[in-house]
């Protein structure tokens, strides 16, 4: 599951125009690494909620800066698993 | 160097702290047409209003570090700085650095008497001030000179300028003073590195701006917090507008704030908790606000009736599934901190939706270090219970100058107390209930919490623009007076009595003596604008027990 939101994650930026060449699972989405801006951070999180069904609001949108690609992948999961013991 | 690149490089950048920005920005690169900072008063010539790009700042600041240098100021030499206008201070803040002197800033509002007697207690070498602080100081023994007027430190030859000191981290880089609400003003000194640290782990850290980022401030030039605005806007490469003095005098700065937005048009409006106060004075609708997406307040917590009233103003762009689209509303960023922590501490973010109030100050920031402590056993507090907080941060200040004293009576088992009372609630937010020494204990476990009840206040009584409870000993009892200032309008004589014993709590309502609507000037603020609470309690009490 977490390769699958990986590949989506990178997709998504790829399509949002962010060069993607160099990032991996350890790249910060924010300054350090892949520096998305604000917007940015909020359009992706708005594409993981259209693919996963998982909502993050725009103050955590925000603090995705400070997560590797590999984290936030964790989150997303995280996230989803959650949802789904709850929906069972 | 782009900009998004150069802040991931000065973010990573050990060299760079509070006293090299410029030289630091210049040998990464920073391009000198850029931004640099607009002031609202002229600069050796350079017209009011007018934007001084980056190259041309570091040109005036290295004309005055030509200048100092040339009159003699030099390494680890205290300067005493007692100026008006944000263009006076942070020049001059940058100019000394430049030497590696260690600038102490005063605030301009401090009345004269006391700025005297804190001058001779820096035992620096000498003050710089202008000629209204000169006029002010005149005739009074200061134990060090007036080196000159400040205006002719621009005189200086930019080009004669030494090479810029290079610092260390430890190294004292400006001293600055608390808001004195209680006391003589305390002189605390920041590091090179604890007065950037917040600017390197948040400000550089956060996510870049989409689109272009202007940002007012109207935080004393002076204190901690006018200095880490301006290097985080200049860090950024962000436009900054500083006015001067918080917008001048209080009771008429919200005007002047106002017409600087609609004005200048900033993104970004950062303050003490009295600019919100002042600009509750006014119908937000019937102005021009549009250009704000955030307020930042740092200092005291802001109160939410005033909060509310600026989210529900301004605008911000957002994503939505139409793409990026501007809507109705700001965000209000909320940080309580002084100047011994060197920065906020905690960040709680209010916007339209937002309904999480009652002094919460958010979550304590991934820097901070916080621990809520019982001071007589020196354990952390259960949540829900009210305790003292400690704090360890690299932004933390050093300690105060020349006063070990002080520096070690406020260390508890390595935290640094700050002097405030919070309870941190099951979600881990934290709620801010008083100044330590504000509270007053009613007896049987109960506590007048002053800065808790104000916000009740407020909250409960529309009317109301603003409030200060005093509460001390009065005919053997206890006694609580609820001094009002009133919204224009509001009736001076209407029963709000009900509402405030509801806003006091039962135990503390039955101290209640008396309510009364006061004007503005009953009301003792320090030179920040903090309400001096302490002094209001002893002259208030006095006043009334001799009537």
């Amino acid at each position: 599951m977490a390769d699958s939101i990986q590949q989506f994650i990178f997709d998504s930026l790829q399509e949002m125009n962010y060069d993607v060449e160099g990032i991996s699972e350890n790249t910060e989405l924010g300054p350090r690494g892949a520096d998305l801006a604000s917007l940015g951070l909020a359009e992706l999180a708005i594409r993981v909620e259209d693919e996963y069904g998982v909502k993050f609001d725009e103050d955590e949108a925000e603090e995705l800066a400070d997560m590797t690609v590999g984290e936030f992948c964790a989150v997303v999961a995280q996230r989803l698993s959650t949802a789904k013991t709850a929906a069972e | 160097m782009s900009a998004p690149n150069l802040r991931a490089a000065l973010a990573a950048d050990p060299a760079l702290g509070a006293g090299n920005v410029l030289l630091r920005l210049a040998e990464h690169g920073a391009d000198p047409d850029g931004p640099g900072i607009t002031f609202d008063v002229a600069v050796d010539g350079h017209p009011a209003w007018a934007p001084l790009t980056l190259g041309a700042l570091s040109e005036r600041v290295a004309a005055r570090a030509a200048w100092l240098h040339a009159y003699g100021i030099r390494p680890r030499d205290p300067v005493a700085l007692y100026v008006t206008s944000s263009a006076d201070c942070l020049l001059n803040f940058m100019a000394m650095t430049w030497l590696g002197a260690i600038p102490a800033l005063m605030n301009g509002n401090m009345p004269a008497s006391i700025a005297a007697e804190y001058i001779r207690r820096l035992r620096g070498v000498g003050v710089l001030t202008d000629a209204a602080h000169r006029e002010l100081l005149d005739g009074t023994d200061l134990g060090v000179p007036i080196l000159a007027d400040v205006t002719q430190a621009g005189t200086g030859d930019p080009a004669s300028a030494p090479a810029h000191y290079r610092h260390h981290d430890d190294d004292p880089v400006a001293i600055t003073h608390s808001s004195g609400t209680t006391r003589m003003p305390a002189a605390v000194v920041h590091s090179h590195a604890s007065l950037f640290a917040a600017t390197r782990r948040v400000h550089l850290a956060s996510p870049r701006v989409s689109g272009e980022e202007r940002t007012l401030s109207v935080l004393p030039a002076a204190h901690a917090a006018g200095i880490i605005s301006t290097q985080q806007a200049l860090c950024n490469r962000h436009e900054l507008l500083f006015l001067s003095a918080q917008g001048g005098r209080f009771e008429q700065s919200g005007t002047t704030v106002l017409d600087a937005i609609e004005r200048w048009r900033p993104t970004g409006v950062f303050g003490f908790a009295v600019t919100w106060a002042e600009l509750a004075r006014f119908d937000l609708t019937q102005r021009d606000l549009s250009s704000v997406a955030l307020w930042f307040n740092t200092g005291d917590c802001a109160h939410e009736a005033h909060v509310r009233r600026l989210v529900a103003a301004g605008s911000h762009l957002t994503y939505t599934r139409d793409g990026v689209t501007r809507v109705p509303g700001s965000k209000f960023i909320d940080g309580i901190g002084s100047t011994e922590m060197g920065h906020s501490a905690f960040r709680a973010v209010h916007r339209m939706t937002s309904d999480r109030y009652g002094r919460c100050v958010g979550k304590p920031y991934a820097f901070a270090d916080v621990a809520l402590l019982d001071l007589e056993t020196g354990r952390e507090v259960p949540d829900g219970q009210v305790g003292h907080v400690g704090l360890k941060s690299p932004t933390l200040a050093p300690g105060y100058w020349n006063d070990s004293v002080n520096t070690y009576r406020n260390r508890l088992r390595g935290y640094y107390l700050t002097g405030d009372l919070m309870y941190r609630d099951a979600e881990g937010y934290y709620y801010h209930v008083d100044r330590a020494i504000d509270s007053v204990d009613l007896g049987g476990g109960n506590w007048l919490y002053t800065a808790m009840s104000e916000e009740r206040i407020l909250t409960r009584c529309p009317d109301v623009r603003d409030c200060t409870v005093v509460a001390g000993p009065a005919d053997g009892r206890m006694v609580t007076d609820v001094l009002l200032l009133l919204a224009a309008g509001a009736d001076p004589d209407a029963d709000r009595s009900g509402a405030i014993a509801e806003a006091l709590g039962e135990a503390a309502a039955a101290t209640l003596r008396r309510i009364v609507a006061v004007p503005d000037e009953d009301i003792v603020v320090g030179p920040t604008g903090k309400v001096r609470k302490f002094l209001m309690r002893q002259r208030h009490l006095a006043a009334t027990a001799a009537s």
